[in-house]
């Protein structure tokens, strides 16, 4: 089975574990653990026809991509990027953040996702569309829509 | 010795020699049991991607901080010339779980100060936009509620059977009442969003407090009330703040005090709470002994609204207590409305400055009684109006005085050639005419009017009037600026009182 390295990056308290522990799991907890260093869980995915064993990184939050150590993201296939819809810190610099990436891992997939649609008030999401349309996903870890399709849709971005 | 040994860092440290493939060949199990032969993969899926690092050119990584397991390891990989590599594990549990309290504090800490900033800017917005909204829809209103309270003036001065004047009173009385209600709402908004600043006069208080009892003698007669005024004796003679703010507070608890009294007296105290060099914290006080106010910001809307509809006076708005706290807030001072037994204490304590040596010049009260003014000659006026209403309620209210000739342009080029070829006596222009505002317009009067024309009073007659709006149409030129909505007399009497009259006569 071909297995793939997926790393997942963006500001603190986004969210990133949440979305793992979502995908893999199946669950979601409202306590907040902040993430130091890295945790690696996996999980296999039928895409295509074809089961695909992710290794998940789930990376410690930063304020700035940069600060994210190299080392963690050598040999990575894939990233999501991951921003918090209700905090404008978390999604003001994303498309340099995406640049960063795209410069330094040329080739490799990115998928930007917005998280936490839940807490936007109800009936935004289409207005919230527009305004966030540079995302390629609008996901809930808390209620699950969209974790499944984002994480599928990243992974045939990885095995086409 | 304890302390100080930890002070350092001691690790378990694990070494383990793996093949390419990932096979352990060697491995001295001081943190994870591993069995030669298995594969490190089976250990920890951070060992599933191991072949990457042979694929570099490096020969050496270090990778911090990985959770592994019920561990934290940093770890170091090291290919040999076996084309496997070493694996060191340094155990750092204990740091790094230290490490993760003070992240966990500082994170929580920035994320509660964004999320407490966000929601503040979502207030302050919300609060932005309803008042904007307001100021601009009491806006709206002004036009058609200038013409219905002019109109019903005017009728109510001529010829009328019994049953029709008092019809025609019912509608002025109304839209008087709506005026104050929309005056109300757009000083409101203003004082929300901060665009009034208080204009600072010095007055005689004893002068100023009679002629708000004055103006209080009819209604507090039809209701036998009466209004005991008490100034303390070590106040000052005269103070100096913005007397029509201070007054409306005033205005606001009396008729309050009005609405809700049952016994036969209401008092206005002015009081001294301190004073320091010039500056003076006074305190304004009305007591009603038998009626209970109701703080009306303190109610459920629905109370408060319950309260508003009982009243009849036609001053209250319900919106006068509101008013009064941004004025107090302004005057950096605050209201309170303290109820007792029977009865209610409202009260203000406002900042306020006097002058340290006295004043000469005291506030004289007005009191000249307005005969019609007749003219003989007719002043010549153009009326700047692109709206409909507006200018049919201006030339209606000036023609029955008899005593202007009117013409009405809509248009600018219209009005420019007009003030190029004929003489004129005065203009009213409209805050803007076909988009063209009134400050530019007058300076296009001015260029191309004719010599006359050039001398000749012009008003504006707009909706913008806070202080800083006015301030800009004086400074371009206007001679004053007439507020809409207006009432007949507040139209004709400005003019009268800024034009020189003798010369029609
Ligand atoms: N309402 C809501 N809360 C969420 C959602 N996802 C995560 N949270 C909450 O957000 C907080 C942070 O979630 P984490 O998953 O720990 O965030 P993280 O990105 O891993 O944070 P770091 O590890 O510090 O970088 C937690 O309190 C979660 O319960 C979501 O979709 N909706
Ligand atoms: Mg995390």
């Amino acid at each position: 089975m071909v297995s793939k390295k997926i790393v997942v990056v963006g500001h603190f308290g986004v969210g990133k574990t949440s979305l793992i522990r979502r995908f893999v799991e199946d669950s979601f907890s409202d306590d907040y653990k902040v993430t130091i260093g890295v945790h690696i869980l996996k999980k296999t995915l039928n895409v295509n026809d074809q089961d695909v064993s992710l290794i998940l990184w789930d990376t410690e939050g930063t304020d700035d991509i940069e600060e994210i150590r190299k080392a963690y993201l050598m040999g990575t296939h894939g990233f999501v990027l991951v921003c918090d819809l209700t905090r404008e810190a978390t999604y003001i610099n994303l498309e340099s953040q995406k640049k960063y990436l795209e410069e330094n891992f040329p080739k490799t997939p990115i998928l930007s996702i917005g998280n936490k649609t839940d807490l936007l008030p109800k009936g935004s999401i289409a207005d919230a569309k527009d305004q966030f349309d540079y995302l390629d996903a609008l996901v809930s870890a808390k209620e699950g829509n969209n974790v499944l399709r984002a994480f599928e849709k990243l992974t045939k971005m990885i095995i086409k | 010795m304890e302390n100080f040994k930890s002070s350092y860092e001691i690790n378990s440290i694990q070494f383990i020699e793996i093949d390419q493939n990932g096979i352990i060949l060697d491995s001295d199990n001081k943190i994870f049991p591993l069995n030669n032969g298995d594969t490190v993969a089976d250990l920890h899926p951070f060992f599933d991607n191991i072949s990457t690092y042979f694929e570099t050119n490096e020969s050496r990584f270090e990778l911090t901080c990985v959770n592994m397991n019920d561990r934290v390891c940093d770890v170091e990989i090291v290919l040999n010339d076996k084309n496997g590599a070493f694996i060191v594990l340094k155990d750092g549990t204990d740091h790094y779980a230290r490490q993760q309290q003070v992240a966990q504090k500082r994170n929580e800490s920035i994320i509660f100060t964004e999320v407490l900033e966000l929601r503040n800017r979502v207030l302050k917005d919300q609060e932005d936009f309803k008042n904007q909204f307001i100021g601009n829809f009491s806006h709206e209103l002004r036009n058609p509620l200038t013409l219905i309270s002019s109109f019903s003036s005017l009728l109510s001065k001529t010829e009328l059977n019994l049953n029709q004047s008092q019809l025609v009173q019912a509608i002025n009385y109304q839209s008087n009442k709506l005026r104050t209600v929309l005056d109300d709402i757009i000083d409101l908004s203003f004082l929300k969003t901060g665009s009034i600043e208080l204009k600072s006069e010095t007055f005689d208080l004893t002068a100023f407090l009679e002629t708000v009892k004055l103006n209080y003698s009819t209604l507090l007669k039809d209701k036998s009330t009466s209004l005991e005024v008490q100034i303390a004796p070590n106040l000052p003679k005269a103070i100096t703040a913005d007397k029509r703010r201070l007054e409306q507070i005033i205005v606001n608890f009396l008729d309050s005090a009005i609405l809700h009294n049952t016994g036969e007296i209401i008092e206005l105290h002015f009081k001294e709470n301190q004073r320091r060099a010039n500056k003076l914290s006074l305190r304004v006080e009305v007591i009603t002994r038998n009626g209970v106010v109701p703080d009306l910001e303190s109610l459920s809307s629905e109370e408060a609204l319950r309260t508003f509809t009982k009243g009849e006076s036609n001053k209250n708005t319900g919106l006068g207590l509101s008013i009064a706290r941004e004025i107090a807030g302004l005057m950096d001072g605050s209201i309170r409305i303290k109820n007792v037994a029977e009865g209610t204490h409202q009260i203000a304590n406002l900042k306020v400055t006097f002058p340290l040596h006295g004043i000469e010049e005291v506030t004289k009260t007005e009191k000249s009684k307005k005969e019609p003014v007749k003219l003989t000659d007719k002043i010549r006026t153009i009326i700047a109006e692109d709206n409909d209403v507006t200018q049919m309620t201006a030339m209606k209210v000036l023609v029955s005085t008899g005593n202007f000739d009117t013409q009405v342009y809509s248009d600018p080029s219209a009005l420019l050639a007009a003030v190029e070829k004929h003489d004129y006596d005065l203009i009213l222009m409209s805050g803007s005419l076909s988009q063209v505002d009134a400050i530019e317009l007058l300076s296009l009067v001015k260029q191309f009017g004719n010599e006359h024309n050039q001398k000749i009073p012009v008003f504006a007659v707009t909706v913008h009037t806070s202080p800083a709006a006015i301030a800009a149409y004086r400074k371009a030129g206007f001679k004053d600026v007439i507020k809409k909505p207006y009432t007949d007399d507040e139209l004709v009497n400005t003019i009268y009182k800024k034009m020189k009259l003798k010369k029609f006569k």
